[in-house]
Parts: structure tokens; C-alpha cells; sequence
């Protein structure tokens, strides 16, 4: 996963895109993973499974969300090429209606 | 007096006898150490050179493995020779907080439902029902039979995580919420667990809009999902384990 993501961040970095992690590791194995995997995107500490795991009743990892730039749910568990389409796809969607506000 | 003390400590000294409530709690207790060693013993592997990690982990695991099983075996046999009573509770007790073969599952689930369904000691145990293939008629008897509201209150909780409907959690995580708000569920309510989990169900999925995140990231820093408005998210919930 964690190679595809790295490569989604490169391919979209000037886009409206982010990739925001909840992070389940703890400081300290986080620390020790990023060592071999470098992570570029942000994540939450939410320890080993926290408030954040627990508000959103989440019981297996990964667990994936894709939210749209108006912050609405579209797509949730895809993988690999059908995540990176779909982003593709919303981002698309994202920079059309920013377009379109700024014309005016 | 002295005679008294000493009387007190060989009794102290004498091993609870097989299949009795204290002999089910002396193995509660130990299963709790060997937990608690496991994952200490587990943390020192880092300290280990490379290469003898997986030997080292696989013995360890191993062992824990063989005592926890001797364990499930012990509680199994007390379940089977004296499933009513006190003493067949603490044994179920013990044996749900372990992994078991399906015959063993079977076992348990069997001397519950008929013995201790409507035990007014049995709601801390529902709660450990919810990752237990075939507990649904169990759960279904407590809701019905039971008249501790604590103990009712947690088999409709349980049921409600099991069930595979929407509509169905839905229906009754709105009834824990209605009928059982005030019971205490690990450190909080009911009502506020049922709100909570009813939202999660009811706004995170397709075309819902979810509760904004506020937390910190891994170097500390304060951060809001709702910062990211405007920008397509892939929101990960992940870990290197």
C-alpha cells in the first residue's frame, strides 16, 4: 500500500489532493517503519487504535475513504489502480468546480 | 490466636480444589500473567540480534500458546461436569476470555443458554459474545429472560454490533439509546455509545459526510480533516504492524 500511496502523493502533488492517514502504530513504531517505508502524507496519533478508530467504527486495517473537496464520502475500500482512478476522477471534478466558481 | 493464623495460612496455601469458583479465578488471574508476559516478553525481541527474532518470537508464542491451551482445556472439562451453578458461570467466564475450538465454543454457548441465561452476574460476560460465532440465540435469551437491566442492556448492545443489516443495528442501537441510556459501558454511557455509533453508521458511508477529525499528527502538531475542505481526501486508516 504504502508505495502506491507514496506514488499517488508525487503524481498529484499539485492538485487538490491530500492523503490524511489515521495512524494506529504508536510514536514509536511509526518512527521505526517510516525509517524503511518514508510516509509523505500526514497522519493522526490516534495510538494503537484510539478515539478516532473508535468514533468511526473502524474493526479492520486498512480502511479506506475516499471524501470528495466538499468533504463528502464517494468511495470507501478501493484499492490499488481503482483507488488511484477514482481519485483521478474526483480530482478532475474538484479542479472543473473550482474552475467554475472562479469565472464568476 | 496464633493457632487461628496458622489455620488461616495453610488454608491460604491450599490450591483451590478442580472446577471450583476459586480454582476459576486462580486461572483468570493466571491467564492475565501470561498475557501480560507474552507482551513483555515480546517487546524485549527488539533487543535481540536479527537473525534469532523469529526463533526466539515462534518460542515464545509457542508457549503461551500451549498454556493458554491447557488452560481452555481445564475450563472446558469443569463446564462439562457442573455447567449449572456458580461455579459452571466462572468457567464460561474463563473460557470466552480464550481462543476455542468450535466444539469447545459449542460447549460454553450450550451451558449458558441453559443454565445462565437469566443470571443476574452474567453482563459482563455478554460483552465478550460479540466475536462469538453462534452466540445469537444466547444473546437473544439474555435480552429476553434476563431481568438485571445491566445484563439486558449489554445483549442488545452485542446483538446490535452483530447484526449485519443496516437497518437492523440501526434499529437497535436506536432502542439501547431509548431504553438503556443511563448503563455504564466502559467508562461512558449507553446513550452517548448508541448516539455515537448510531451517527457513524447513519453518515460514514457512500454519499455521507462524516464528523471532522480533530487530533495531532505523529510529530504533535494540532490538525483538523476539515483543513483538507476543497481537496479530494484519502482518508487511511492504517499502521506499519
Amino acid at each position: 500500500m504504502i508505495p502506491h500511496e507514496r506514488s499517488l502523493v508525487d503524481e498529484l502533488k499539485d492538485k487538490p489532493f491530500a492523503i490524511v492517514g489515521v495512524n494506529t502504530d504508536g510514536k514509536e513504531d511509526y518512527a521505526a517503519g517510516a525509517k524503511d517505508e518514508p510516509v509523505t502524507w500526514r497522519s493522526f496519533d490516534d495510538g494503537h487504535g484510539g478515539t478516532i478508530c473508535r468514533d468511526w467504527n473502524i474493526h479492520s486495517f486498512p480502511s479506506i475513504f475516499v471524501l470528495d473537496h466538499e468533504g463528502v464520502i464517494r468511495h470507501t475500500d478501493l484499492r490499488g489502480d481503482a483507488l488511484a482512478a477514482a481519485v483521478r476522477d474526483l480530482v478532475a471534478k474538484a479542479e472543473a468546480a473550482k474552475g467554475g466558481a472562479g469565472k464568476k | 490466636v496464633l493457632a487461628l493464623l496458622l489455620a488461616g495460612a495453610v488454608a491460604a496455601q491450599q490450591p483451590p480444589p478442580q472446577g471450583s469458583v476459586e480454582r476459576m479465578q486462580a486461572l483468570e488471574t493466571k491467564l492475565k500473567q501470561l498475557r501480560e508476559a507474552f507482551t513483555r516478553d515480546m517487546g524485549k525481541l527488539k533487543q535481540l540480534p536479527e537473525k534469532d527474532r523469529d526463533a526466539a518470537g515462534e518460542k515464545i508464542y509457542g508457549e503461551f500458546q500451549d498454556a493458554a491451551k491447557a488452560i481452555a482445556t481445564e475450563v472446558i472439562a469443569a463446564v462439562k461436569q457442573k455447567p449449572d451453578g456458580d461455579a459452571g458461570l466462572a468457567a464460561a467466564r474463563v473460557a470466552l476470555l480464550l481462543e476455542l475450538d468450535d466444539d469447545q465454543v459449542a460447549t460454553v454457548l450450550g451451558a449458558l443458554t441453559k443454565h445462565h441465561a437469566a443470571s443476574p452476574t452474567i453482563a459482563d460476560l455478554v460483552l465478550n459474545l460479540q466475536y462469538v460465532d453462534g452466540s445469537d440465540d444466547l444473546l437473544q435469551k439474555v435480552f429476553e429472560t434476563n431481568r438485571d437491566k445491566k445484563a439486558k442492556a449489554y445483549a442488545r448492545y452485542v446483538m446490535a454490533q452483530r447484526a449485519d443489516e443496516a437497518a437492523a443495528k440501526d434499529r437497535m442501537l436506536e432502542e439501547v439509546g431509548k431504553d438503556f441510556a443511563d448503563v455504564a459501558l466502559r467508562g461512558e454511557k449507553l446513550g452517548a455509545v448508541a448516539a455515537r455509533e448510531l451517527y457513524a453508521l447513519r453518515n460514514i458511508k457512500v454519499g455521507g459526510t462524516p464528523p471532522d477529525i480533530a487530533g495531532k499528527d505523529m510529530d504533535g502538531v494540532a490538525f483538523k480533516l476539515s483543513d483538507y475542505r476543497g481537496k479530494v481526501v484519502v482518508l487511511d486508516f492504517w499502521g506499519f504492524w
